[in-house]
């Protein structure tokens, strides 16, 4: 059977060329320009807050839209208030990913050939070059260099015939693992990232008075019950989770979470609530109405205030009867240092208040043959997420900053020194690939070889 | 004027004395501005205890972090600036004025700042270790761009003055990146910590976790540019303009920080 042996070579050519465009670091220059490039946008044009969905992001989405007047629609339609999960970015990240694995690839090989066999690696192209010449035989250079060099280096590799040598000195080889370490933390974020994205899941704004509950479906049932509330503000809250085998008591507080399992759950705020009843004369119930959009009717009423919201109205139908109640934090004024309601109350369309007063903990008002009972209560906010990929992505973070520790600490220096007879004299061309400030490390290196019988006289500076 | 406001409006003049004699002053007196820089410090950080006792403008706060920030990576940068037996380390103080300059810029706007918006005290009682923690480690990671900046742009000018056309591998502000690269990645790491603990996320898409995260990936860029292991064929201005956009993201941090 005959064959074609261009065919395959062109195709190995062609693969080449990809692994080398695809591992270049130029490549993941370019990619990291675009990434920040992204971010900087995201940073600039608003995001849409997570946990938005349906109505509240439509609604959401069109107050940004409208800042930017015409360029409002365009940068809807690009994703630009959710660049997150845009496939632009996703694509930015998935070609990191790429280049950062044939990076890790590359460095690897790099560090096992510069620890097995320093003296094969052929130095860098455009390294600085420092040029000298020393007086004396070029033998006796040779064999002098080697032990000069040793205090500073760990390896040195001598090739030498009559006229020429060339010395590889190498310290610390082990650094390379330092850029190395930069390269495999990231792609183990990125992965982390990707495991979040796909198999995590995040609940926000879950409200919850005492004694309330709420059902997290994704969390394979999970019940979250509110116990208690020690304060305000920042105040610790004890809740409960219940699972359908087993079951926990946590203690949460502001910037301090509580983890069940792979659930993360945070406490985002603690806010006033006023707790309403109403009763005839002759002790029955009496339906209340939240005047709030969507606001059920019920024969008892928890009121939310938020920082945003500290004003909420609820009626009485069957009595003509409005009620409004905002809260504040305190009223130095009428000095009162603790959160109080104000509420009012109107009789139908008369704009007049019947009833205005201050609640600090509690009160009963009675009105129209009704009988209201205020008492002040405190709600809770919390997040739930759950993170599958928060331990690889700790574990590149760490990796990425033992990377670059040692990376600036523990970099691998190398050195050729090439040695050429002129006469009487020795021609010196030092090269050295450092972590910073070559230059110094070049006139560290003639120092050493100073330590041949004759002086070193400097000829050129030059960068190669 | 509160206190914090004065501590740092005393900063910036000292600062700015000490740009002046990085100007007119040679190699032989380089102890005046470097004097003036630990001067600038202790201001900067005076103005920053104070909100031990009273709640601070949180913008204000971050910009004077990050002229502190800017100040320690300058004074251990100032000696790296210049190479060995070079005739140019004359005018090194040109360099150190050069960030200085900028640090007096930062503390005069974190004064102003601090003098005329009210601050907030919700800020004040969100203060944990591991915030503290954040703020340290983030004022020396992106104050150090500063430096970088300096140094940097201070190697383009005598390279076009003794009519050189100089590449990225021979920048002088990558000593300075090498030094505040580690504490802006350690920094990057304590704000995962943080959001973990605050909002059950690694990251929040907001400016004051964004802008950090962008001078990252731009100081990532630069080192890779810069490179004395494997020097790249990349211009010396293209450095340096990674430097100054990492910079810009520096200050937009601090100044978005809530």
């Amino acid at each position: 059977m005959a064959s074609n042996p261009v065919k395959p070579r062109r195709i190995l050519r062609v693969l080449d060329g990809l692994w080398y465009a695809g591992s270049a670091p130029h490549t993941l220059m370019a990619l990291t320009a675009l990434l920040a490039g992204t971010l900087a946008l995201a940073a600039i044009i608003p995001q849409q807050p997570a946990g938005l969905a349906g109505a509240a992001a439509e609604q959401w989405l069109t107050g940004a839209a409208s800042g930017y007047r015409q360029a409002g629609s365009f940068l809807r339609a690009a994703g630009a208030f959710h660049i997150a999960g845009s496939p632009w970015t996703r694509a930015i990240l998935a070609a990191l990913a790429l280049n950062l694995t044939l990076r890790v690839a590359a460095q690897s090989s790099f560090l096992y050939r510069l620890w097995r066999s320093p003296g094969l690696l052929n130095a860098p192209p455009r390294l600085i070059i420092q040029r000298a010449a020393l007086p004396g035989a070029l033998d006796i250079l040779v064999n002098q260099t080697p032990p000069a060099l040793r205090p500073r280096f760990s390896s040195v590799a001598v090739d030498h015939d009559a006229d020429r040598a060339q010395m590889v000195a190498v310290r610390r080889p082990l650094g390379a693992a330092g850029p190395l370490l930069t390269y495999a933390g990231p792609l183990l974020i990125l992965f982390g990232l990707l495991l979040n994205d796909t198999l995590g899941w995040r609940a926000e704004n879950i409200v919850l008075a005492p004694g309330s509950s709420t059902l997290l479906p994704r969390a394979e049932g999970l019940w979250i019950t509110l116990d208690g509330v020690a304060g305000e503000q920042s105040a610790p809250v004890t809740l409960s989770l219940t699972r359908m085998n087993a079951d926990k008591q946590v203690r949460i507080a502001a910037n301090q979470p509580a983890r069940w399992g792979g659930v993360w759950l945070t406490q985002q705020e603690i806010a006033p609530a006023l707790a309403v009843t109403a009763e005839d004369s002759s002790g029955q119930p009496i339906a209340i109405q939240s005047l709030a959009p969507g606001g059920e009717v019920n024969q008892e009423l928890l009121l939310l205030f938020q920082q945003t919201q500290g004003e909420q109205a609820f009626a009485l139908p069957d009595r003509d009867l409005t009620f409004r109640a905002v809260s504040y934090p305190a009223l130095p004024e009428r000095n009162i240092a603790a959160p109080v309601f104000l509420v009012e109350a109107y009789r139908g369309a008369d704009p007049v208040p019947v009833y205005d007063e201050l609640v600090e903990d509690s009160a009963a008002v009675k009105l129209d043959g009704v009988t209201l009972t205020l008492q002040r209560d405190r709600y809770v906010v919390l997040e739930a997420a759950a993170l599958p990929g928060l331990p690889l992505l700790l574990l590149g973070a760490i990796i990425t900053l033992a990377g670059v520790i040692t990376s600036v600490v523990y970099g691998p220096t190398r050195a050729w020194i090439g040695m050429a007879a002129d006469g009487d004299a020795v021609d010196l061309a030092v090269r050295a690939a450092v972590a910073a400030e070559p230059e110094r490390e070049l006139n560290r290196l003639l120092a050493a070889l100073r330590t041949a019988p004759a002086p070193v006289v400097m000829e050129d500076a030059d960068a190669g | 004027m509160p206190a914090d406001a004065l501590a740092w409006l005393a900063a910036a003049v000292i600062l700015l004395i000490g740009t002046l004699l990085g100007v007119f002053t040679r190699r032989d007196r380089l102890w005046l501005p470097l004097a003036a820089l630990a001067a600038g410090l202790l201001g900067v950080l005076i103005g920053v205890g104070s909100h031990a006792w009273r709640p601070a403008e949180p913008s204000a706060e971050a910009l004077a972090l990050l002229a502190g920030g800017a100040l320690v990576v300058t004074a251990w940068a100032a000696p790296r600036w210049t190479r060995p037996a070079e005739s140019s380390a004359n005018e090194r103080s040109l360099a150190l004025a050069g960030a200085l300059l900028g640090a007096a810029a930062l503390s005069l706007a974190a004064a102003a700042l601090a003098w005329r918006a009210a601050p907030t005290a919700a800020a004040w009682s969100a203060r944990t270790w591991l915030s503290g923690l954040r703020v340290v480690l983030t004022s020396i990671g992106l104050g150090g761009w500063l430096a970088v900046c300096a140094g940097s742009v201070w190697g383009l000018w005598l390279a076009s003055r003794h009519g050189e056309f100089p590449a990225a591998a021979t920048d002088r502000g990558r000593p300075a990146a090498l030094f505040s690269y580690p504490w802006l990645t350690a920094a990057l790491l304590a704000a995962v910590a943080w959001n973990l603990a605050a909002h059950a996320t690694v990251l929040v898409l907001q400016p004051g976790d964004l802008w950090p995260l962008v001078a990252w990936l731009l100081g990532a860029i630069y080192l890779h540019a810069t490179s004395t292991w494997r020097p790249r064929r990349v211009a010396a201005w293209l450095a340096t303009a990674l430097a100054v956009l990492a910079l810009g993201a520096a200050v937009m941090s601090a100044v978005s920080v809530q």
